[in-house]
C-alpha cells in the first residue's frame, strides 16, 4: 500500500464482496437480499445495517436472509438449501430477490443460478460475487450495481433527468450528499430522476436507462459507470463534486454533457461560496495543521485553509477531514464549520 | 499394552490402493492380528473385496441422512473378512461440495463413537492428496506411517513425490506424528521397474517397503469378489502380501521425505525407459 493512501486504495474499500454488495441490494425498495453463505455472513451486515438504520430514525430489520450452510451443506452441497430459503423468502412478498454467493459457497462450487428458475412471481437477481472470490468490498458494490442495471429495460429515444450512480448507503450523511448534488443539478435545471441505489423502487430501474446524465459517488464505482457507459450509453461524471473550484469545474462538465450553460450555474455558485467564505472571515490568521490523510482530502483541505485564510504550521491543531470529503458548496460548509469549532 | 499402529496407503488414483490395503488387511488379520480398515474415497471401494463384493454405507451416507448425530458403530463398523472391521467414509456426489471436508467430518463421527480402536488401522486415502482435507488422517495424527503405493509410470512417480512433499510439508510441524514409512511397488511391467522404485524411494529418503508383481490372480479374487488371500491363498501373490505384512508390522524406518524435482524425477524415469 503506498505511503499516502489514494481513496480506492485505501482500506474504506477492502473487506468483504458480500457485505459490498448487500450494501447495494439492501437499498432497493422492498428488496429481498439472500445470502447464499453461513449464518454469519448475513449476520454481521444486518447488524451493522440495523444500527445505522436506527441511528438514521428509520427502525426495521433489514430485509437480508440466509440459505444457512452448515457442515453438511459445505460436504453435500448447499444447493437444496438455497431452493428451500428462496422458497420461504418468496412468502415475503418482495419486489426483487437478490441471491449472494459468499465465499464458501463458491469454494464448493455451488452454482446460486441454479435456483432461478422459470418462475415469474418475483425478479430474482444471482450475484455470484463468492465473497473474498469476487474481491473486496467495493468489487460487491459494482457487480451489484451492473447486475441490477443489466435488468433496465432498453432506453427510450427520449431521455431526460440525471442518474446518481453508487451512493454510500453506509455512510452516515448520505442523502446530505445527495441533497448537495440535486442542489447543483438544479442550478442547470436538471433534475435528478433515479437514485441507482438508495431508496429506489425496482420499477425505476426504466429511469436509469433513460437518463442523459449519470453522476458516479467516486472512483470505486467506476466498473459499474463503464457498464452504464458501454450499454445504455450514458455519459457520466466520475465524483461527487469537493472543494470550492471542484464544485465550480462539477457544473461546468456537467453542463457540458447536458448542452446546456454550465458557466453560468458555475458563476452562480462562485457567489454562493464567496458568501460561504464570507460567513468565516473570523478563520482568517487562525494557525492549524493536517494529519495524516488521503491524498484527495489534502488537495480539498489546502484548497480551504488557502480560501479561509487560515495559515498550515506545524505547532497548530489537527484539521481533520471526513473520508469521503463531503460533496460541493455544502461540504465546504461544513468542513469550515468544524474547522471553527476546533480553531 | 500394544501398542496400536495407524497406517496410510496413498498413491495415484487407478494404481492399486485398495487392492494393496485389502490384502493387507486381509494379511494381517490372518497373522491375528486386530484390523480396522478405513476406505478414505468418495467411490467407497476400498473394502469391497474384504465385504464379498458389498458395497456397505458409508459415514457420509448416514450423515446426510439422520445429521452426525444419531449414528451408532454398529451403522458403520462392518465385519468382514477374517474379521477385518471395515468403515468407508463416502463423500458427495460427484461434482458438488467438499470431499475433503467430508473426509473431517468422518473422522470428527468415528472419534466420537470411539471406533478408532484397534491394533492396526489401515487408512485406503483417495488418489492424491488434492486438499488439506485428504492430508488431515496425517496432520491430526491419526495416520502415522504412510506408505506411497507407485508404479514404474511416470505419473504414478509424480504422484508419490507430491505425497511425500505433503509429508514433508506436514513435518514442519513440531507437533506432526505422521512419517514416511516406505514405498511400495505395484509393477505395471514397465522396464527396470523394480529397481527404478527403489531408486526413487532411496532418493526421497525412504525405502522399498515391497514389490508386488504383476499376476493375473489379483483380477481373478476381484472378479470372484474376494481379496487374494482369500481366493487363493497359497498363491505366489498371496506371501507377496504376507510379506509386505511382515515388513509393516515390524520396525519400519520412519523418515521425513526429501521430495524429488519434477526435472530429476523426470531424468531418473527417462534413465530406467531407455536402459
Amino acid at each position: 500500500m503506498p505511503a499516502i493512501p489514494t481513496r480506492c486504495d485505501s482500506v474504506r474499500h477492502v473487506g468483504c464482496a458480500v457485505s459490498g454488495a448487500l450494501s447495494v441490494t439492501t437499498a432497493v425498495e422492498g428488496a429481498f437480499s439472500l445470502v447464499h453463505g453461513p449464518d454469519g455472513c448475513s449476520h454481521q451486515f444486518i447488524s451493522l445495517l440495523h444500527s445505522l438504520q436506527m441511528d438514521q430514525g428509520r427502525p426495521g430489520i433489514p430485509r437480508v436472509g440466509s440459505s444457512r450452510l452448515s457442515e453438511r451443506e459445505i460436504i453435500f452441497g448447499g444447493i437444496p438449501a438455497l431452493s428451500r430459503a428462496l422458497e420461504s423468502v418468496f412468502r415475503h412478498h418482495p419486489s426483487v430477490i437478490f441471491i449472494i454467493s459468499s465465499c464458501i459457497a463458491e469454494t464448493i462450487g455451488d452454482d446460486i443460478s441454479e435456483v432461478v428458475g422459470d418462475d415469474s412471481r418475483v425478479p430474482v437477481i444471482p450475484i455470484p460475487i463468492g465473497g473474498f472470490i469476487g474481491g473486496g468490498f467495493a468489487s460487491g458494490v459494482n457487480e451489484a450495481l451492473i447486475r441490477l442495471a443489466a435488468r433496465a429495460p432498453a432506453p427510450p429515444r427520449e431521455k431526460s433527468g440525471v442518474a446518481v450512480i453508487g451512493e454510500k448507503n453506509l455512510e452516515f450523511d448520505a442523502d446530505a450528499q445527495y441533497l448537495e448534488v440535486k442542489r447543483l443539478m438544479s442550478l442547470l435545471g436538471q433534475s435528478v430522476t433515479v437514485r441507482f441505489v438508495r431508496s429506489m423502487p425496482y420499477e425505476s430501474l426504466v429511469d436509469l436507462a433513460s437518463a442523459r446524465l449519470a453522476v458516479l459517488r467516486d472512483s470505486s464505482v467506476q466498473h459499474a459507470g463503464k457498464y452504464l457507459s458501454d450499454t445504455f450509453k450514458l455519459p457520466s461524471l466520475p465524483a461527487f463534486p469537493t472543494g470550492l473550484s471542484g464544485t465550480r469545474d462539477f457544473l461546468e462538465k456537467a453542463g457540458n454533457l447536458l448542452g446546456c450553460d454550465g458557466k453560468a450555474a458555475a458563476e452562480k455558485e462562485h457567489e454562493l461560496q464567496e458568501e460561504v467564505l464570507g460567513s468565516f472571515r473570523s478563520l482568517k490568521g487562525k494557525k492549524g495543521r493536517f494529519g495524516p490523510i488521503p491524498y484527495e482530502s489534502l488537495l480539498f483541505a489546502k484548497e480551504l485553509a488557502n480560501c479561509s485564510g487560515i495559515r498550515i504550521g506545524g505547532d497548530g491543531p489537527v484539521l481533520s477531514v471526513p473520508d469521503p470529503v463531503p460533496a460541493g458548496t455544502a461540504g465546504v460548509r461544513r468542513v469550515l464549520s468544524h474547522w471553527r469549532r476546533i480553531l | 499394552m500394544m501398542k496400536m499402529r495407524q497406517i496410510a496407503i496413498y498413491g495415484k488414483g487407478g494404481i492399486g490402493k485398495s487392492t494393496t490395503s485389502a490384502n493387507l488387511s486381509a494379511a494381517l488379520a490372518l497373522s491375528g492380528r486386530r484390523v480396522l480398515q478405513i476406505g478414505c474415497d468418495p467411490k467407497r471401494d476400498s473394502t469391497r473385496m474384504l465385504m464379498h463384493g458389498r458395497l456397505i454405507p458409508t459415514v457420509m451416507d448416514l450423515v446426510r441422512e439422520k445429521g452426525d448425530r444419531d449414528i451408532s458403530l454398529e451403522e458403520i463398523v462392518f465385519p468382514g473378512f477374517a474379521g477385518v472391521r471395515c468403515v468407508e467414509a463416502g463423500g458427495p456426489e460427484p461434482g458438488i461440495g467438499c470431499a475433503g471436508r467430508g473426509i473431517i467430518a468422518t473422522f470428527q463421527v468415528l472419534e466420537r463413537l470411539g471406533a478408532l480402536d484397534s491394533e492396526i488401522i489401515v487408512y485406503d486415502v483417495l488418489g492424491d492428496v488434492v486438499c488439506g482435507g485428504f492430508a488431515m488422517p496425517m496432520r491430526e495424527g491419526y495416520a502415522r506411517e504412510i506408505y506411497l503405493v507407485t508404479s514404474g509410470e511416470l505419473m504414478a512417480l509424480y504422484a508419490a513425490n507430491n505425497i511425500s512433499k505433503a509429508i514433508e510439508r506436514l513435518s514442519r510441524n513440531k507437533k506432526s506424528l505422521c512419517r514416511l514409512a516406505g514405498v511400495i511397488g505395484n509393477a505395471r511391467g514397465t522396464p527396470g521397474e523394480r529397481e527404478l522404485i527403489a531408486e526413487f524411494a532411496s532418493r526421497i529418503n525412504s525405502s522399498l517397503a515391497a514389490f508386488i508383481p504383476r499376476d493375473p490372480v489379483v483380477q481373478q479374487a476381484e472378479l470372484n469378489r474376494m481379496t487374494v488371500l482369500e481366493f487363493s491363498p497359497e498363491s505366489a501373490q498371496a506371501g507377496h502380501y504376507r510379506e509386505l505384512a511382515g515388513t509393516v508390522t515390524g520396525e519400519p524406518v520412519l523418515t521425513i521425505p526429501t521430495p524429488m524435482e519434477i526435472g530429476d524425477l523426470e531424468e531418473l524415469a527417462l534413465s530406467y525407459a531407455t536402459g
